[in-house]
């Protein structure tokens, strides 16, 4: 078994002056995020991933699911995970493009930024609406 | 005027508008002397070059982009992408925006194609002039009826990006939708950029709905400022 944190550590160690280790580096780092992320909107938000054969992927499914949240730092995070998920397409799929390697790391950023506060955003909406419960 | 010399009024135009802001009453001025001048010299592309400069620089951006287009399209000539280009700053700012190296008329389509996104001017005689992924945006965002919120949410980042910022657009399909990437390019620290993306993504989540967020999404990419 691994975890999100291992995949962006992976990410981490990818980056170099190789631009195919640097747009292996996006993709972990997108994945990380994504594990990450949907894990905590399962567990603090009620996220539930798409059904097998729905329409929709699992990716655009939490993207939509986040950016559709009320919470603006909820939204925020939707945003900035969908901004990772089309670097990830662009470093796998445009193999033509130039990636820099900056622009690698700032994507290895990125993702280690969202995942930290996609913890405290979850974590705040947690306690927040546990006290309202308690409130109530 | 006489036939023969609107060159060089032109260039006393071009030296007027390029040195500060004209005020609405010059421009009446200006314009009305360029339609004397057109009808001594209709062909003149300069009376289309002059006009949209002043335009830009009072902030007209959509009524300077069809008298830029009609300029350029007259000549492929370097200058008049410099002109497309001031669409994007004001006018103090205009130096530094000449340092792109503007030598290839890619690069100015691409120029074009940012222009007319700017403009929100998608009209079919405009579009025409674009060539390659240039226009292949413009006419995603035609198929998917999101031109004008791409046009607002350009904007919105030209307003709120710094200067110095470049842009520029791609587009394909997934999950079965026309998606557009706008690539902001930031003269910024890393730690800068990461915090300017979180920024850009609270900005447009209050202006915009989920649907728009999907499917136009601000990537972005910097350069460590020299």
């Amino acid at each position: 078994m691994i975890t999100s944190k291992e995949i962006l550590k992976l990410a981490r160690e990818l980056l170099c002056d190789s631009e195919v280790k640097n747009r292996a580096a996006i993709g972990r780092a997108y994945y990380a995020s994504y594990h990450a992320i949907k894990n905590l909107a399962k567990v603090k938000l009620g996220y539930h991933a798409p059904e097998k054969g729905d329409r929709q992927s699992v990716h655009w499914h939490l993207c939509q699911f986040l950016i559709s949240h009320s919470e603006e730092s909820i939204q925020v995070i939707g945003c900035e995970l969908r901004k990772l998920s089309r670097n990830r397409r662009k470093a796998d799929y445009q193999l033509n493009a130039t990636i820099e390697k900056n622009n690698s790391t700032l994507i290895v950023a990125m993702a280690s930024s969202i995942i930290d506060d996609s913890k405290k955003s979850f974590i705040a909406l947690d306690t927040d609406s546990s006290d309202q419960q308690m409130d109530a | 005027m006489p036939l023969g010399q609107p060159q060089k009024n032109h260039e006393a135009f071009l030296e007027e508008v390029f040195s500060g802001k004209p005020s609405e009453i010059r421009l009446q001025q200006i314009v009305k002397q360029l339609k004397k001048d057109k009808t001594s010299s209709p062909c003149d592309d300069a009376v289309h070059e002059v006009l949209g400069v002043a335009l830009m620089r009072l902030n007209r951006v959509e009524q300077a982009i069809p008298e830029l287009v009609t300029a350029f399209r007259m000549s492929p000539c370097e200058s008049y992408a410099n002109n497309l280009l001031l669409g994007y700053r004001e006018a103090d700012k205009l130096n530094e925006g000449l340092k792109f190296n503007i030598n290839n008329l890619d690069y100015i389509r691409g120029c074009l194609a940012t222009s007319v996104i700017l403009a929100g001017d998608y009209s079919e005689h405009i579009i025409d002039l674009l060539e390659g992924d240039d226009v292949s945006v413009v006419r995603a965002a035609l198929e998917s009826g999101m031109q004008n919120e791409l046009t607002s949410i350009f904007r919105f980042l030209v307003e709120i990006t710094p200067y110095g910022t470049g842009y520029s657009f791609e587009s394909d399909k997934e999950e079965g939708h026309w998606i557009i990437d706008i690539s902001i390019s930031l003269n910024s620290e890393e730690s800068e950029a990461v915090s300017f993306s979180k920024q850009i993504s609270r900005a447009l989540s209050q202006k915009y709905s989920p649907e728009v967020l999907m499917k136009i999404v601000p990537l972005i990419s910097y350069q460590v400022a020299a």
